[in-house]
């Protein structure tokens, strides 16, 4: 029997990146799994929280809880690491005192998984079974809010270990690439600097593609790339395997 | 006048040694000991009680001919026998200068020799403490510490020190020596022998 | 997203402006972190070791009181004298009064974070007491007066060119670029000052409520000379300082110079219990402890507590991308990097700090090295819900994230934002990509390309995404 899945795509991924949820959709089903997507869903409060506006990120968060609810489903999946963190550890702290939510927020907390954790850790799946669905080298992007969530060896193995894959291992990883949301348009020269330093040790493994699963990195990183014309291609894990089991043939 | 009474509150649990220790006393506390201070940049020589005098006179030869000093001044801060078998060996080769003599005598030493109150494995850590004969400046102001460890007085790691190994009347100072002097201040490059000895030499007397 | 450009924006621009610095600091941080990493797994219990020193800390903190009060009885049964400062002036202060009261003159230093924050040697200068810093690092800070940039490596910014030019100018010697005869010189020079002083200045690492005891740690000898030689030794401490048992001295030894430079531990441990015994040949005849509180106690009592488990290793200094690329300096304090990030708005007016909790990505290496687990990211997202709330976000930086807030608030909203945004952004466009956005917005596309709101967002594609899948069950 499948689980069924509610899928959290994420304001930006559902803006920017759309392909990924549409891969993390068809992946989740090729491993058995119902997927839903609640249509009310927008935002789970994130950057609201990071800057500080507590009210304005807890309103944010009751809408979120709102929008999923747990009648049909059991488990709620979303690419990004730092969307997941935001649901499962500060949700529940700023709506500890809200007599209606607080209960809720656990609730959803518990239940919601980055995709990667989701598949190790619910689906149980041997990434070694899965092709890599691309002859070229791969090297992989920790992003920071991964933190708390999968260490940079589990979450690095998810691709290392894939069928066939040429990977080259990323040099000084957990080094930031210098998104952090509003932090990069405040300080645009520190944010530059360190996306530069991420484009070139990108560069330096020689890899063609970049598996990055979290949008605003992605975009971040990729953005920088273009601009030096470092031709790297850049993937969140779930376009990777999505691509490794055929499952993206009718994608443009 | 009598103190104010201090809330009571719930002390620390005690530290469980199994935790902490990074070096256990199962293990052969000389060698492990030998082998972390030459990680820090020590000189061991491992040697036995017999004949320990001589290994110190043979190595106060050796280092001085190296310094190129013809006949090195020595400041020693040894038990009175040991001090005065060494001196007696050292006669022709070294003058033992007396600290008592103030400032000069002090300032003036090449070599540097002391005993240890106790060492610690984990680390390769030489404990020096002041008192009788225990000079603060002996193991501080020459180029060149010579320090004689007896493998009894090893324990196995700071915990040990700490919770067991101290006198009971604690001493002024107590100095946990873990290598010779060193820098890393310009661009990062390592660099001995700042302000303390540019070389340690530790003897370790097996029983 | 910025209103105006700040003293901060100006220390950032001079840094990143400046290509050899940043590769210095860079190369110096990445190798201090890799070093972290070979010496912490040498150490099995390394975590576990960081889980205790972080329950002591957060114990000792909680009750600081009581152990201030048992630390103070216990220096003075050493024959120790406790004074109080309430601030850096009051600090400086006592220390140029115990100099006058003795007739003292000249003064050795072993390097101090509390008396940088103190701005001691100035106090001391005005009183005419002549002082030394003799730490490598900080003596050729002091000569090229400058400052420091690092709170365990103080001239990480200084390069061996810079380094030669200052001692040949200050103290006559041949110019030499050789690392190991510029440390000769720095020797030479302060062996007769080491000779002559009569009062030593320390900071301190630990302070054992227990025993009393005063722990610092160094590694270049300097400590132990200005805590041997002079007559008096006077140790400017922190109140967050204190541990209860000589016995956690174990525990924090042993994560705090892993940390950093990744050594199991400094060369010199020095414990100090007391001015010198009859039965002590040599060591100062008066030692004086002044504990600072400079806004700690207020700290200690607010929701930023934490802060004061720090043990000043620096290792997330080293870690941090964001002190990689701008260097202490632009920091303007004396606590620059993550820690300073947060303790320099708390210690200090923090409207004029107000940049410092915003300038990071939240990335969270700074919590993965802290030997005390500070969460760091927290309290900076503390310290700008602090901003938040009290209206200290400039109203442009407010009325951006209103707007973003609303456009987020339904789904509909959103869907209509997402088409703006696409067309708002097609003026400069290459496909999904703009490199050159107009007008304000022109900041965003200045160093990199940026995305445009996909022509169909997930939403629009859910629809046959979900029909395939009932198809692909059947």
């Amino acid at each position: 029997m499948g689980k069924s899945v509610a899928l959290f795509v994420t304001c930006l991924t559902d803006t920017f990146a759309p392909r990924v949820g549409v891969a993390v959709v068809r992946v989740l089903r090729h491993f058995g799994c119902d997927v839903r997507f609640p249509e009310g869903q927008t935002c789970c409060g994130q950057p609201a929280y990071n800057n500080g506006f507590h009210r304005e990120a807890a309103a944010q968060g009751r809408r979120m809880i709102d929008a999923f609810d747990f009648a049909d489903y059991e488990h709620v999946v979303t690419p990004s690491g730092s969307c997941a963190a935001m649901v499962k550890h500060h949700l529940p702290e700023l709506l500890a005192d809200d007599a209606e939510y607080a209960e809720r927020s656990w609730r959803l907390a518990e239940r919601t998984y980055e995709f990667g954790t989701f598949l190790a850790d619910v689906l149980h799946v041997d990434f070694t079974q899965i092709p890599a669905g691309t002859s070229r080298p791969v090297t992989y992007h920790y992003s920071c809010h991964l933190r708390g969530i999968q260490t940079i060896e589990g979450a690095s193995a998810q691709v290392s270990r894939l069928a066939g894959i040429d990977y080259r291992p990323l040099a000084q990883i957990e080094q930031c690439c210098g998104f952090g949301g509003a932090f990069g348009a405040v300080f645009p020269g520190i944010s530059n600097a360190m996306s530069q330093d991420k484009v070139t040790a990108i560069a330096a493994t020689g890899a063609e593609v970049a598996v990055v699963n979290e949008a605003g990195c992605s975009f971040t990183i990729e953005g920088t790339a273009r601009r030096r014309s470092v031709s790297v291609q850049f993937k969140h894990l779930a376009e990777l395997l999505a691509e490794g089991l055929g499952l993206m043939d009718d994608q443009p | 006048m009598r103190r104010s009474v201090t809330r009571q509150i719930v002390p620390l649990p005690a530290i469980d040694p199994s935790v902490v220790r990074c070096c256990t006393p199962d293990v052969d506390l000389a060698a492990t000991f030998c082998e972390r201070a030459s990680e820090v940049g020590m000189h061991v020589v491992r040697t036995t009680s017999g004949i320990c005098t001589e290994r110190v006179a043979e190595l106060v030869g050796n280092v001085a001919t190296r310094l190129g000093i013809a006949h090195p001044k020595l400041i020693i801060d040894l038990q009175l026998a040991e001090r005065a078998a060494l001196c007696a060996t050292l006669a022709d080769r070294a003058t033992v200068l007396d600290p008592h003599d103030g400032d000069d005598a002090l300032f003036a030493a090449d070599i540097g020799i002391t005993s240890v109150e106790a060492a610690v494995a984990e680390t390769g850590s030489l404990v020096s403490v002041s008192g009788q004969e225990g000079w603060r400046s002996t193991s501080l102001l020459p180029v060149v510490h010579i320090a004689i460890v007896r493998a009894a007085q090893i324990v196995p790691d700071l915990y040990d020190l700490f919770e067991s190994r101290l006198p009971k009347r604690i001493p002024t100072a107590i100095t946990l020596i873990s290598g010779p002097s060193k820098t890393a201040d310009i661009e990062g490059i390592l660099i001995t022998g700042v302000h303390g000895p540019r070389e340690v030499y530790v003897i370790v007397v097996d029983k | 997203m910025k209103c105006s450009h700040t003293w901060f924006d100006e220390n950032v621009a001079r840094t990143l402006a400046d290509e050899s610095l940043r590769a210095v600091i860079g190369q110096t941080s990445q190798s201090k972190i890799e070093s972290r990493v070979v010496a912490t797994a040498k150490v099995p219990n390394f975590e576990q070791l960081r889980d205790l020193a972080t329950q002591i800390k957060q114990h000792t903190i909680e009750h600081l009181d009581h152990y201030l009060e048992r630390f103070i009885e216990q220096v003075r049964a050493n024959g120790g004298i406790v004074h109080f400062a309430a601030t850096a002036a009051d600090a400086n202060a006592c220390i140029a009064r115990i100099a006058q009261d003795n007739g003292l003159k000249l003064a050795v230093k072993v390097k101090a974070m509390t008396t940088e924050e103190t701005g001691l040697n100035a106090a001391l200068a005005a009183a005419g007491v002549q002082v030394f810093e003799t730490d490598l690092g900080e003596f050729i800070v002091q000569l090229d007066n400058d400052r420091p940039s690092h709170i365990v490596t103080p001239i990480i910014h200084k390069n061996r060119q810079t380094i030669a030019r200052a001692m040949q100018r200050e103290l006559g010697v041949p110019y030499t670029e050789d690392p190991e005869t510029l440390t000769r010189y720095a020797r030479e020079h302060l062996r007769d000052v080491f000779r002559r002083c009569d009062l030593g200045i320390s900071g301190v690492n630990f302070g054992v409520a227990e025993t009393g005891t005063i722990c610092i740690c160094t590694n270049e000898g300097n400590g132990r000379l200005s805590t041997t030689r002079p007559r008096v030794h006077v140790a400017l401490m922190g109140i967050e300082k204190v541990i209860p048992r000589l016995v956690d001295l174990s525990v924090f030894l042993k994560v705090l110079s892993r940390s950093n430079t990744g050594q199991p531990i400094t060369v010199y441990t020095s414990l100090m219990n007391g001015p010198r015994r009859e039965s002590d040949p040599d060591g100062p005849e008066q030692l004086h402890v002044v504990l600072l509180d400079n806004g700690r106690r207020a700290i200690q009592q607010g929701r930023y507590r934490e802060i004061l488990h720090c043990i000043r290793c620096g290792a997330c200094l080293n870690a941090c991308p964001v002190y990689r690329h701008i260097g202490g300096h632009a920091y303007d304090s004396v606590y620059p990097g993550p820690i300073g990030k947060v303790l320099t708005p708390l210690l200090n007016d923090p409207k004029h700090y107000a940049d410092l909790p915003q300038a990071s990505s939240l990335c969270g290496f700074c919590r993965d090295v802290c030997p005390v687990r500070i969460d760091i990211p927290d309290l900076l997202v503390r310290l700008r819900r602090d901003q938040a709330d009290g209206k200290a976000v400039p109203w442009l930086r407010r009325l951006a994230f209103r707007a973003l807030f609303w456009a987020l608030s339904t789904p509909r909203l959103m869907r209509w934002s997402q088409r703006v945004l696409r067309w708002g952004t097609v003026v400069g466009a290459k496909g999904d990509w703009n490199s050159r956005l107009p007008g304000p917005a022109a900041q965003l596309t200045r160093h990199r390309d940026t995305p445009r709101p996909a022509a169909k967002t997930f939403r629009d594609l859910w629809q046959s995404e979900r029909d395939r899948g009932d198809q692909t069950d059947q």
